[in-house]
């Protein structure tokens, strides 16, 4: 039989080809970690977000409202994410631009690959819920699973659909004066792009919200209003109509926009070298020897993971936020967030290992403790905006100790963190693999012991 | 004889940066034409304006009579390209490669292509085993799949052993018999003088000299390729 699409017919002979190259225990276990990393967090999530349990029935429809809702939007906007990095900057577009390929088909393909490598976020949602299904009740756990899978549909289709148009907006003579104002340094096209994920989630914010009062209606048995949870399925599949359409001028319109866009950050590197990349003014500090590789490290990561790095910043924004409500459990919240934060951050520091060149480390004579050391020192360094940003706000709100106690224990973690990221950078291959369930097993005694002993 | 390629008042910018400066250059079908140049003269940024991977800021940019920025499928349709660093899917076979690209331009028939860069006997093995010259002969057989009228080769002979690179020049050259046109380009003026019937030289992103290889002496293209980039520096 024929195959009708291409790039799905190379997608999986590509798997088969991965699957008998890397051996079956590393397939499992990239399908299995982030379920097992999921499974780990539940004893952090049901004292710290799960807590509408304890108060009985009538508080469960609202909590879990709320819970849908804020998970909702986090499904929302990481997806946006993964769209910009599988759609616009696809690792195939190299491949792809040279042959009159069909825009409709690649975009659908890339949309739906993309999906099903994430098939696990729906999943893990659902395993972090399950507190819901064994102390609340089995339908409302049911309506805020189904609530979620929709959102996560919604999301990718959506995604899809305002990324295309991002191409389109970074092109537009209309919208030029409008990028100006909110680009900043950046390259005007590339405007377009920073807040496409931000047009997603204001744009599917309403079908979220619909969505967790459906799982509300389910769980105060308004069967009325149950069936608003599959709003965002209607969304989704509206957005999906419209995508083949809009990628049959953005997919290929991407590409040379987005050598513009980089030829420009280039010019920019290149005007105030060394000036620009975050940190760097911390080398002087540090001993000569040192100072070359965090020197290589902090200019890698800023040219690779910008926005890894510069999300630091927003954990601390979202800590100290936690830390501003008057509830007593705040201070637990922001450190929940905090923590949780440093520990995600600090992948960077281990993904950061795959863009190494290998002659690096075959042929140059790498001082190999010393790259381990600088590694570690500057993840630390980066992780700090996350660290200190909600200090003033807890101590503000909470008093001094409730705020040296917390900020203690993130500093401690961002410690944690940086040397495991330095231990790991030695093992590239396994380096994720080790990390991942480690962290997920320390944030979860950390927050656990912190609950459990009355520390905040 | 029609045009297969123009350019026609091209320029590209980055800010301040000039990377292409009015570039008017046509190039008739069934030519073989090299496009020499020092490092940053602008060969590259004109190579992915014709393959419409860039844009240009002005002008326009048209593959046998068809606007590439505004068609960039229709294009590519009649175009086989190799970039300067050739990108393939490193767990396909080189065969399976073949089979994808020829699966998307419609076309059939990968067997003669990978005899004709000499790599039927490793087209099994994944391409991630392959060496970078293995990889370009590849990308080399995927250019050359459904015949294109139109075949663009940045750096393409890079990297190859000389009996690789002496049979893709002929593989090349029967293509231009048949009536296909070569564009290539390259820092390497020895492979121009042997295989192109035509030179257009690129210095500080603009055209100093395009002149009928047959009609220059030998050794007359390194020595006009000198004195033309003094000339253009003495100039700036």
């Amino acid at each position: 039989m024929s195959e009708p699409n291409p790039y799905w017919w190379a997608h999986r002979r590509r798997q088969t080809h991965r699957r008998e190259h890397e051996g079956a225990l590393r397939t499992v276990l990239t399908a299995l970690i982030p379920l097992a990393v999921a499974a780990v967090l539940v004893p952090v999530v049901r004292p710290v977000f799960l807590g509408f349990l304890d108060e009985g029935p009538d508080a469960l429809a609202s909590g879990l409202q709320g819970i849908v809702l804020r998970l909702g939007l986090l499904i929302v906007a990481v997806t946006a994410l993964d769209v910009y990095a599988a759609l616009i900057r696809s690792d195939e577009r190299a491949i792809l631009d040279l042959h009159p390929v069909d825009s409709e088909q690649v975009s659908q393909y890339l949309m739906v690959r993309t999906e099903r490598e994430r098939w696990w976020v729906p999943v893990a949602a659902a395993i972090l819920l399950l507190p819901v299904a064994f102390e609340g009740s089995l339908l409302s756990y049911a309506s805020a699973i189904v609530a979620l899978g929709a959102i996560n549909f919604m999301a990718f289709r959506a995604s899809t659909l305002m990324h295309l148009g991002a191409v389109s907006m970074a092109e537009s003579e209309r919208a030029a004066p409008f990028l100006d104002l909110l680009r900043g340094s950046n390259p005007r096209a590339q405007a377009a792009f920073l807040y496409a994920p931000g047009a997603v989630l204001g744009a599917t914010a309403g079908a979220v919200w619909l969505a967790s009062l459906g799982v509300y209606a389910g769980t105060a048995a308004l069967s009325a209003g149950m069936w608003m949870v599959l709003i965002p399925v209607l969304v989704g599949g509206l957005a999906s109509r419209y995508v083949g359409r809009m990628s049959q001028r953005s997919w290929f319109r991407a590409s040379p926009v987005l050598a513009d866009i980089d030829a420009r950050y280039s010019a920019l590197e290149q005007e105030d070298d060394g000036l620009r990349v975050y940190l760097e003014f911390t080398l002087r500090w540090l001993p000569e020897r040192l100072a070359l590789y965090v020197e290589k490290d902090l200019r890698h990561g800023w040219r690779q993971r910008r926005t890894g790095v510069t999300l630091a910043w927003a954990v601390g924004v979202l800590s100290a936020l936690a830390g501003w409500s008057g509830s007593e459990s705040a201070p637990v919240t922001s450190m929940v967030v905090g923590v949780l934060g440093v520990f995600a951050l600090a992948l960077n520091g281990v993904l950061m290992e795959s863009d190494q060149p290998a002659f690096l480390r075959e042929w140059l004579s790498m001082d190999a403790r010393a790259a381990m050391a600088a590694r570690g020192i500057t993840v630390f360094g980066w992780l700090q905006a996350a660290v200190w940003l909600p200090l003033p706000v807890v101590w503000l709100r909470h008093g001094g100790a409730s705020a040296a106690t917390s900020t203690g224990l993130v500093f401690a973690c961002s410690i944690v963190a940086a040397v495991l990221v330095a231990l790991c950078s030695r093992r590239p291959r396994w380096g994720l693999w080790v990390y991942l369930p480690v962290v997920a097993g320390i944030a979860g005694v950390v927050v656990t012991a912190t609950r459990l002993g009355g520390v905040l | 004889m029609s045009a297969a390629i123009v350019f026609e008042g091209v320029r590209k910018t980055y800010g301040k940066v000039i990377a292409v400066d009015r570039v008017d250059v046509s190039i008739a079908a069934g030519a073989f034409v090299g496009l020499i140049g020092h490092n940053g003269a602008g060969k590259s940024t004109c190579l992915k304006m014709l393959m419409g991977t860039l844009l240009p800021t002005e002008g326009r940019v048209t593959v046998c009579d068809i606007d590439v920025g505004e068609n960039p499928r229709d294009a590519r349709a009649v175009m086989g390209a190799v970039p300067e660093e050739p990108a393939v899917y490193e767990y396909l076979t080189g065969r399976e490669f073949l089979e994808f690209v020829a699966k998307v331009r419609g076309c059939a028939g990968v067997i003669p292509a990978l005899e004709q860069v000499g790599m039927l006997g490793d087209s099994d093995r994944l391409t991630r085993e392959y060496s970078q010259g293995m990889r370009r002969k590849i990308a080399l057989a995927a250019a050359l799949l459904g015949d294109p009228k139109v075949i663009v080769l940045d750096e393409a002979l890079n990297g190859l052993d000389p009996p690789s690179a002496a049979r893709i020049k002929s593989v090349l050259r029967e293509r231009v018999d048949d009536g296909a046109t070569v564009l290539l380009s390259t820092h390497v003026i020895d492979t121009v003088e042997r295989v192109a019937d035509r030179v257009i030289m690129l210095a500080h992103g603009r055209v100093v000299a395009d002149e009928v290889v047959a009609e220059l002496d030998e050794g007359g293209l390194e020595r006009l390729f000198l004195e033309r980039l003094e000339a253009t520096r003495d100039a700036r």
